[in-house]
């Protein structure tokens, strides 16, 4: 099987496909104010005429490069390109200041391909586990993982999880846009045929993030037209041998531990892992005290971190169909247009593509070294493009691939309605993740819930009488509400302290 | 409390107040009028195709029921205590015609988004690309000459790849 991965995934074809995406990625990523969801949505409209290998390979090139390119705007100006290079800012830029940014960069560099390839070993390993697991749990277990998927992506929103709940039923709702999967009457499709087959999760999202983000990227130029000068970025070459971050070997091994712990967990992401695995360095350090101040042991901790997320999530997306953010939730509406079902069926090893798949994503992290080694004096470049060129150019772009996703001009039409919606909720502040999830997660999330309630007769309590369903469902509701729980014991212990004084 | 804030807490309950309306309209015209239930369906089976709506209707509605109390309770206190503090008699300084325009400029470029759009949808990609391309880059106030070159080319090397790559038939 492994000679039959690699001349699947090592054609000329597919590793023009990898590099492509790894540099499109990161030039997506360097760009401060482009989000990575945002770099795989404008990326998944380049999918549609590719066969579904070559389709995913260009996704997660996107995926791994954007990640670590977040990293070079993060340390060469101080502005994370991305919210996951977020933690790089801190010891990157004072880096920079004393003018090592080329060993900053570098550092970043092999660090996230060091967490990028722990990430997709360890998917190759623990994902056919899943998978077999998987095969054991009934629909009630099903839509128990469909709950926490969905309270994981409301818990994202931070304070605004009652907007979030709002976003996510609404993503829910749409999702039953169509024809009804058992009695075939229409739903919500306000006499449109040509919204039968339900709405395209590919083209709601293009609008809602891509679009949206044109918006907000419009006022932004046209504010700071007569103040905005274009930055000069402070590039210089390294001198970083390879022995030299090998010194920060723990940091590594513990940065790609958590990273990839993080990962996998649904609604968790890149900033997140970033953050911890630097506040975790920083504690284990003997050196604390350098932090903030320019160590390269925290930019080895933040970028290993963040790109030991990136097989991590696949996870949860390859073997249960669940995605984990909407990353993955753009990723698992690229297989659903390619025809392909993710689950626990993909590993039976009757097909290969699955093993490819996650072959391609070791290789992947490979070139993205390649390429940083390569071209980090011209990506360094990125952040100097004029927003002012991107505007239109979004907008071409994302109404081109928005009729390439049904090769029809009503396509585009709903990507521009959902560009309208995007806007609205995130000028209002309702998150968009829970509600991409929620239409992607929509018809498994009612097809386990209406099989599970015809074994129990249209009873709920099915839901409550399964142990491992209602641990999920439990797990599910303490890991979304956690702060709420605090501050409600908090709360009662402060009422009980009075009490007793 | 600044005047900031009280703005804020008045935008939060429109919203709110907007987002009831909306579900109470799904929860009693849209769901009821769109979604048709086969009589077969309501003879045998306890999950029609309207429940999962209803259901996902009806928590919507808890949630815009909770958002509006806690919108109101918001605005009320952030009211009294922009009263207290004066702020609400003070005039706002005006805006300049610069800041006005940006404030819309999100809903001008969209304006011309939705133009392009009918534009595709009546006379194909190559005519409206090359009108919105200079609308766009004249609206947010970019004059450099180069950009526009720039914005071209990049419009027609994707369009070569979406015609001749992807074999997309762009009309």
């Amino acid at each position: 099987m492994l000679g039959q991965v690699i001349t699947e995934a090592l054609t000329i074809h597919n590793v023009l496909i990898m590099n492509l995406g790894i540099a499109l990625g990161i030039v997506i990523g360097a760009m401060p104010g482009l989000s990575l969801t945002f770099a795989v949505t404008i990326v998944l409209t380049l999918t549609y005429g590719m066969d579904s290998l070559s389709g995913m390979y260009l996704l997660l090139g996107t995926y791994v490069g954007g990640m670590y390119g977040g990293s070079i705007t993060a340390i060469l100006i101080n502005t994370p390109g991305t919210s996951n290079a977020a933690a790089t800012v801190f010891d990157g830029y004072p880096l920079t200041q004393q003018g090592r940014a080329g060993d900053a960069l570098r550092t970043a560099l092999l660090s996230s391909t060091i967490g990028g390839l722990f990430s997709a070993f360890v998917l190759m390993f623990l994902a056919p586990q899943v998978a077999k697991i998987v095969l054991l749990i009934g629909s009630p277990e099903y839509f128990a993982l469909c709950v926490f998927g969905m309270l994981a992506a409301i818990s994202t929103a931070g304070k605004n999880k009652l907007k979030g709940l709002i976003s996510a039923m609404l993503g829910l709702l749409l999702s039953t846009v169509g024809l009804d999967q058992i009695y075939g009457s229409q739903r919500l499709m306000f006499g449109n045929y040509r919204l039968m087959g339900g709405l395209k999760v590919s083209t709601c999202m293009l609008g809602a993030y891509a679009l949206t983000q044109v918006l907000f990227m419009a006022r932004d130029v046209y504010s700071q037209h007569k103040t905005g000068a274009a930055q000069k970025v402070p590039y210089v070459k390294s001198t970083l041998r390879l022995r030299d971050l090998f010194k920060y070997w723990k940091t590594l091994l513990r940065s790609s531990l958590i990273g990839t712990m993080i990962g996998a967990i649904p609604g968790t992401g890149g900033a997140t892992s970033a953050m911890f695995c630097y506040n975790e360095a920083r504690r284990a350090s003997k050196n604390p005290e350098e932090f903030g101040h320019g160590a390269l042991e925290g930019v080895v901790a933040a970028e290993c971190g963040n790109n030991a997320v990136t097989g991590a999530t696949l996870i949860p997306m390859l073997t249960l169909g669940i995605p984990g953010d909407s990353l993955t939730a753009i990723m698992l509406g690229a297989l659903t247009m390619q025809g392909i079902t993710p689950g626990s069926q993909l590993f039976n090893g009757e097909s290969i593509w699955v093993y490819a798949i996650m072959g391609g994503l070791l290789i992947i992290n490979l070139f993205m070294l390649l390429q940083g080694l390569l071209f980090s004096k011209g990506f360094a470049q990125i952040s100097r493009v004029p927003k002012a060129v991107m505007v239109p150019c979004i907008i071409a772009v994302c109404c081109m691939g928005g009729f390439a996703i049904g090769n029809t001009t009503f396509e585009v039409s709903l990507l521009i309605a959902f560009g309208l919606i995007g806007y609205l909720m995130r000028r209002f502040n309702f998150p968009i993740p829970p509600l991409t999830i929620g239409l992607v997660l929509g018809e498994l999330f009612e097809t386990n819930l209406r099989r599970s309630l015809v074994l129990s007769g249209g009873s709920a309590s099915i839901f409550f009488t399964r142990p491992v369903c209602l641990g999920i469902l439990i797990f599910a509701f303490i890991f979304a509400f956690m702060n709420e729980i605090k501050q409600f014991i908090a709360f009662l212990r402060g009422k009980m302290g009075k009490k007793a004084q | 409390m600044t005047k900031t804030a009280y703005k804020k807490a008045r935008e939060d309950l429109l919203v709110m107040l907007v987002c009831t309306l909306l579900v109470a309209a799904l929860l009693f015209y849209v769901i009821p009028t769109l979604i048709k239930v086969p009589a077969a369906a309501l003879r045998d089976d306890s999950f029609t195709p309207r429940t999962f709506p209803y259901f996902l209707g009806i928590v919507m509605a808890i949630c815009v029921v909770i958002g509006d109390c806690k919108a109101i309770i918001a605005f009320v206190h952030a009211r009294q205590e922009a009263a207290k503090s004066g702020c609400l008699r003070e005039k706002a300084p005006r805006k300049t015609l610069h800041e006005i325009i940006a404030l819309v400029m999100p809903w001008l470029v969209y304006i011309l988004v939705v133009l392009y759009g009918i534009g595709i949808n009546r006379i194909g990609f190559v005519i409206p690309t090359l009108c919105m391309i200079p609308a766009v880059l004249m609206l947010i106030g970019c004059r450099k000459w180069q950009y526009y070159l720039y914005v071209y080319i990049f419009a027609a090397a994707m369009w070569a790849i979406f015609r001749f790559v992807l074999h997309v038939q762009l009309p």
